[in-house]
């Protein structure tokens, strides 16, 4: 009668957990569906849109773009910022790194902290915050022009030099990240001999550091010079009042010239010619991490000897000091400084200070408003959906190890590794005009805006929670299950404490961007739908300077200190 | 409710009491002259009965006009009503705030945002089926005329706007000045000691580099700025080649022209008037001048929509744009009245005092697409 009874009850358990595994797995498929829908359609009408002239297939706009004199100019433009801007990246973030890694430069916790913070910033802010340090009325301008008396400023930042100067300062701690770990396993006994065989510090990195290191500075380079080409936000903070324009600023310019009657077509061209590009330099990543693995890197658990910097260290601790000048203080000083100016056009005294352009951004203006509680809305909305996509298919992809996976992979990979800009207008095109079955269009919507944070950044919440799926090796589950657990008890008990941290951070990896993101919100939103990127960006061009710096500022200062709570959160895991 | 009955009743019955005889005798006439035996009396009853049916009709239709007409009277404005416009975010507020002292009951939201930009909805709203705002304000009127041929306004004139000249009631009432604005000339006062005195001034060497202006590409009062210069006789494109040679910047629109001509980092510019007394106003050291070939007039046209849902309350918000209480506000907001002998803002002379050009609206109807990409050619090419 007992033993009846326990067959009975854990017939039942067995029941309700294939039930609850099919339920995940129908789950799964219904996502995979709407990724489909989501992902591959828009792509889908980008070429069509591109390869269609008076709605017949033809290679017309292509002709029409080949044609364009100002195509190749925004090509090469592209390619010359994004190749010297990231050279100019990876040095000074291999260099860091190294510093940091291999040698016994001091206050080592307090540089790492510092010199992380230029990525965290977004880029369009950052660009601003040089524009009121170095602009032609910038603080750095202006104090020269008093001292030397001429009416000229000194430094140009409206230029390539200038997108390429505010690129690097902004990309360097991709290098500087991915270069970190790699030189801290690297086997020191090699600068060792080095430098007992008398080699200067120099000829030490130039012949035995950097070449070791190839593999992972080549990769280093070739993601940051994708992030560069892809960047909206710098080349039009900075380029477009230069009347210097790269493939994504042409392509947002092109989307806005209405009187064209082909423009997104012509817009949808020009993307094609991007992502040829972008996939020509994935391609080469994935070769280059393919012969990554250097016997002479992988992990040997000795500690590693420390380079004795010697009299080179002032030297040493000065340049880190100017990194963290130029990258850190400066900008955000310039931007804090101009939030609190009262009037501009006349000196910085003591009458001339104010809080009120904070009061005024928050309760005065109508769209910023609207811009904080819609992207407060938009980016925990789209986090939350990317969370609990994630959890599923990282569960199929992880522990059901379903077919296709990889397939599904690279699909949620596909909108965050191509240009933002194309991404955009791909939705666009897909979605501008009704939807079938409910006869609604959801261009000019917020929900346009929310289906590209979701689609965008799917990946990074997948990336953190599958992670956390494979860490968590089945045999726990199994042994839970074995000493009785039915399947949710196994994972509500197991798998969930197990993995709460990194559910918790790819929440945050997804809210962050989405927070303060451009480069999308610029092309998909309409009037009464801003984000807070799209305010701060249009204020700027409208020359609302004192507006833009207070409101701003204030952004930074959110994005900084959610990263320093995901950072507590999850014990420095995640966050940086 | 029962008000609006009775007088609905009370309409109705004058109404068919006054058409009645004249309905009978008139079915009678040919009846009567034509033989009875030619005409059955069944067909005379059913004309006169169509004839019957006829006028009733017409006179439904005519008392459901009287009806929403007194409705009107009777009624206070309410509900909400949205405006699209390009007008600075915070003279719109404080507009509406003073609006809604005379009519507390409508709640109007306020899109704002650059012309470019309003345009942009308005033309995807109007693909997707409906444009969703009652009324629109911006400085484009050639976009306004463009959705005229569509007949997408409503017709109305104002109540208090007869005294505007009739120019100002742009295409047959259906869109109206409300204020002035003009195209005059700006510096900053630490970088200049030798201000221009004219548009032609800006074509001085000693001025090289140092003025900015306003895109026609993006800017409504930029583009009818270039739109009229380009064929006044002295100027023409000849005009904007000198000044393009003599390395003249152009920001996206007024905003940006303002506040870079406050900051210091354009010396001179050409800008909407009451944006250089704005920022002066705040402190900064810019100084206007209405240069002597004039100042140009941009035309910044309200009007209602005809799709608007509330006529009703659309209407009041025109009505209040004449008002005393709406033309004293705009003088205190910077603006130049509508109407004559409303003082005009400090620092601003009299309109008969200084040189006022209008746009060139036959040049600029006719050439939209020219000025645009001869502008696009001089100032808007791409650099290396």
């Amino acid at each position: 009668m007992d033993v009846g009874m326990k067959t009975a009850t854990s017939k039942k358990q067995v029941d309700r957990s294939r039930l609850i595994q099919s339920t995940i797995f129908f789950l799964g498929i219904i996502i995979f569906v709407l990724l489909l829908a989501l992902i591959i359609f828009p792509s889908w009408t980008l070429i069509k849109t591109s390869l269609t002239a008076n709605k017949q297939f033809s290679f017309q706009n292509y002709g029409e773009l080949l044609s364009d004199s100002s195509t190749y100019l925004a090509l090469k433009n592209t390619l010359f910022v994004s190749s010297l801007g990231s050279i100019g990246a990876t040095i000074i973030g291999v260099l860091v790194a190294w510093l940091l890694a291999r040698t016994d430069i001091p206050y080592k916790r307090f540089w790492q902290t510092l010199l992380i913070v230029p990525y965290l910033i977004p880029p369009f802010i950052g660009a601003i915050a040089w524009v009121y340090l170095v602009g032609p009325v910038g603080y750095i301008n202006k104090l020269w022009i008093a001292i030397s008396g001429t009416i000229r400023p000194l430094i140009k930042i409206y230029s390539k030099w200038g997108i390429i100067f505010v690129m690097a300062f902004y990309s360097y701690p991709i290098a500087y990240m991915m270069t970190l770990g790699p030189l801290r396993q690297m086997n020191p006994s090699l600068e060792e001999a080095a430098r007992i065989s008398g080699a200067s510090i120099g000829r030490t990195l130039r012949d035995i550091v950097i070449p070791l290191m190839i593999p992972s500075i080549g990769g280093a380079f070739l993601l940051i010079f994708m992030s560069m080409m892809a960047n909206f936000g710098i080349p039009a903070v900075i380029g477009m009042p230069a009347r210097y324009y790269v493939m994504t600023t042409k392509i947002f310019l092109t989307i806005l010239n209405y009187d064209k009657a082909n423009n997104l077509a012509l817009a949808a061209g020009l993307s094609m010619l991007l992502v040829v590009i972008a996939t020509i330099m994935m391609s080469l990543q994935r070769l280059l991490q393919k012969g990554k693995s250097f016997s002479i890197i992988s992990g040997k658990s000795s500690q590693p000897q420390l380079v004795a910097l010697g009299k080179w260290k002032p030297l040493a601790v000065t340049f880190l000091s100017i990194m963290v000048i130029g990258t850190v203080i400066a900008p955000l000083t310039a931007i804090f400084l101009t939030s609190i100016t009262r009037v501009i056009g006349i000196p910085l005294t003591a009458d001339n200070l104010t809080l009120n352009n904070y009061i005024q951004v928050v309760v005065g203006v109508a769209k910023v408003k609207r811009a904080i509680r819609n992207s407060l809305l938009m980016a925990a909305g789209s986090a939350t959906v990317i969370v609990i996509i994630s959890l599923i298919l990282s569960y199929l992809l992880v522990r059901v190890r379903v077919k296709g996976s990889q397939l599904i992979e690279t699909i949620t990979l596909l909108p965050y590794a191509i240009p933002g800009t194309v991404v955009a207008l791909a939705l666009i095109l897909a979605f501008l005009k009704p939807l079938p079955l409910i006869g609604i269009s959801i261009y000019n919507t917020i929900w346009i805006i929310v289906i590209g944070y979701i689609t965008r950044f799917l990946t990074l919440g997948i990336r953190s929670i599958s992670a956390a799926f494979e860490q968590v090796h089945v045999s726990l589950e199994e042994a839970a299950r074995m000493s009785g657990a039915n399947f949710i008890t196994a994972f509500k008990d197991i798998v969930i404490p197990l993995i709460k941290t990194n559910v918790f951070a790819g929440w945050f990896m997804a809210f962050i961007p989405a927070l303060t993101e451009l480069t999308l919100s610029i092309l998909l939103f309409s009037v009464g739908n801003e984000t807070l990127g799209t305010v701060v960006f249009g204020l700027h061009q409208e020359g609302k300077v004192l507006m833009t710096a207070a409101l701003a500022f204030m952004v930074t200062l959110i994005v900084l200190t959610l990263n320093f709570i995901t950072n507590k959160v999850t014990k420095n895991q995640m966050g940086f | 409710m029962k008000n609006k009955l009775l007088i609905a009743l009370t309409i109705l019955m004058v109404v068919l009491a006054a058409c009645t005889p004249k309905e009978v005798a008139k079915p009678e006439e040919p009846a009567v002259e034509q033989p009875a035996v030619e005409q059955p009396v069944e067909e005379v009853v059913e004309k006169v009965e169509e004839v019957v049916e006829e006028v009733v009709e017409k006179v439904e239709e005519v008392v459901e006009e009287v009806i929403e007409e007194v409705e009107e009277i009777v009624e206070p404005a309410s509900g909400t009503i949205t405006l699209y416009t390009s007008e600075p975010e915070g003279k719109v507020a404080e507009m509406v705030a003073d609006f809604n002292k005379l009519y507390p009951d409508v709640t109007v939201d306020v899109f704002r945002s650059g012309s470019g930009e309003v345009i942009a909805k308005i033309q995807a709203e109007k693909e997707a089926g409906e444009i969703q705002a009652d009324l629109i304000w911006f400085a484009d009127i050639d976009f306004f005329d463009k959705l005229a041929d569509e007949d997408l306004f409503l017709v109305y004139r104002p109540a208090g706007s007869d005294v505007v000249d009739e120019m100002f009631h742009y295409n047959g009432d259906r869109y109206q000045e409300v204020r002035f604005i003009f195209n005059i000339i700006a510096y900053n006062t630490t970088l200049v000691k030798t201000p221009p005195t004219s548009w032609k001034d800006l074509l001085d060497p000693q001025y090289a580099g140092m003025v900015g202006m306003p895109s026609a590409l993006y800017s409504g009062a930029a583009f009818n700025h270039v739109g009229t210069f380009a064929n006044m006789p002295g100027f023409g494109w000849e005009y904007y080649e000198a000044l393009n040679d003599n390395g003249v910047v152009v920001e996206r629109a007024n905003g940006g022209v303002q506040a870079k001509v406050a900051s210091g980092e354009f010396a001179i510019v050409q800008v909407v008037d009451f944006m250089a007394r704005d920022v002066k106003n705040e402190g900064s050291p810019v100084e206007h001048i209405w240069p002597e070939e004039g100042a140009l007039l941009i035309p910044t046209p309200i009007g209602i929509l005809s799709s608007t849902k509330n006529p009703n309350a659309a209407k009041a918000f025109m009505d209040y744009m004449f008002t005393d209480s709406a033309q004293k506000l705009f003088v205190k907001q910077g603006y130049v009245s509508v109407i004559d002998g409303v003082e005009p803002p400090a620092g601003v002379p009299d309109m008969a005092d200084f040189k006022v050009l209008m746009p060139d609206f036959e040049y600029i109807a006719a050439n939209r697409d020219l000025i645009r990409s001869e502008f696009e050619r001089l100032f808007g090419a791409p650099v290396e």
